[in-house]
């Protein structure tokens, strides 16, 4: 008779425990019901999130392909920018060589000159046509603007020259750049794998682009004007020679 | 004093400029190499080169490297050695200097800060 009392009064407490559960089931429901709805919304936005880093990853290649062209076609300019800058020189060098004779040969002639003006000091008529030849002889007087014009194509062709020395800073400048975006494609390939159960799809590298190692170029590159940086290394320069090892080290922790 | 330079740089413009300004500055024996590890070939095959003018970011190995491998080498670990690079940081100076480059050069430069260097260099040796 105890054991069935018992038996109700345990019922009664799994039914009250049972509508406990029933009403926090009847609050949390709306709740779930919202995440699903909101899984819902949330896939196909995934999906969207991936394919376009997909596409984005499948560009670059691309992109880093078009840096590397970039870099060879202007290296290729520059190289023939030089050829020409070397042409010009060798030509000015020749050209100051051909006056510069022609010059030596003047002063023969005006020394002939000299010499035939004395023999024919009593013909007028002669005399006057030794001076007349003599006026012709206008290389000497012509010898400084040419010498400048000459010397300046030099210059000039050696300042060329210089500021071509940008092609390897903007090279460094580029490869950094093809480090950043091969460090992204990294990332969005690792972002892709951990959206997607698929395999990573093999990035198509059809020019076989070679990754800029760390290392191989000076990310800080840049086109500043020379006279100032090197005064300031070389005073960094005599700075150290005033600074011990210790020192040194310690800038390198 | 006649010198017979090395110049190392992994870009063909800069090697052609750096061997260009020392043609003009009177210089005509020079050969080049593309990287360190090409420089110590160079060098090892070449023992009568005089002056190492080296680029600092290169491929394979490094013009720091280059400058660390030839002060570590029992036949030319006296050779004069000039860095020509782009890298102009405090902290780059000093490690070059640490690892016992010459002198050091930024890009760009002048003929005129070639030469100065190079006779600053062989005046101190």
């Amino acid at each position: 008779m105890n054991n069935g009392k018992n038996d109700f009064t345990s019922l009664g407490k799994k039914l009250e425990e049972l509508k406990e559960l029933f009403v926090v089931g009847g609050k949390i429901i709306p709740g779930i019901e919202k995440l699903v709805d909101f899984m819902t919304e949330i896939g196909p936005l995934l999906v969207n999130i991936n394919n376009s880093i997909e596409e984005s990853n499948a560009k670059i290649p691309k992109a880093t392909d078009h840096i590397v062209d970039v870099t060879s076609a202007t290296e290729l300019a520059t190289t023939e920018i030089l050829d020409l800058i070397d042409a010009i020189s060798s030509n000015t060098f020749e050209l100051t060589h051909t006056f510069n004779d022609a010059l030596s040969k003047e002063g023969e002639i005006k020394e002939i000159l000299t010499e035939l003006a004395l023999l024919v000091t009593d013909n007028s008529e002669a005399k006057e046509l030794v001076e007349k030849l003599s006026e012709k002889l206008v290389l000497e007087k012509a010898k400084a603007k040419t010498t400048e014009a000459l010397d300046k194509i030099l210059m000039d062709a050696t300042n060329i020259a210089i500021a071509l020395q940008v092609q390897d800073i903007t090279t460094q400048q580029l490869a950094a750049v093809n480090h950043l975006i091969l460090s992204v494609q990294k990332k969005l390939s690792s972002l892709m794998f951990d959206f997607s159960d698929d395999e990573v799809k093999q990035v198509d590298n059809s020019k076989g682009v070679v990754v800029p190692e760390e290392g191989n170029f000076d990310m800080n590159a840049s086109f500043h004007n020379q006279v100032s940086s090197q005064d300031d290394i070389d005073k960094m320069i005599i700075e150290s020679n005033n600074t011990s090892q210790d020192d040194i080290d310690k800038l390198f922790g | 004093m006649s010198l017979k330079f090395l110049v190392v740089d992994d870009s063909i413009t800069m090697r052609r400029i750096v061997a260009n300004s020392l043609k003009g500055l009177g210089y005509s024996e020079l050969l080049e190499a593309g990287d360190g590890k090409e420089a110590m070939d160079v060098l090892n095959a070449n023992r009568d080169i005089t002056f190492v003018i080296t680029d600092w970011n290169m491929p394979n190995v490094s013009g720091l490297e280059l400058v660390k491998g030839i002060r570590a080498h029992a036949t030319y670990n006296k050779v004069p050695i000039l860095m020509v690079t782009t890298r102009g940081v405090k902290e780059d100076i000093m490690e070059a200097l640490a690892a016992k480059v010459n002198n050091y050069v930024v890009k760009p430069f002048t003929p005129a800060i070639l030469k100065e260097k190079i006779e600053q260099i062989m005046a101190s040796q």
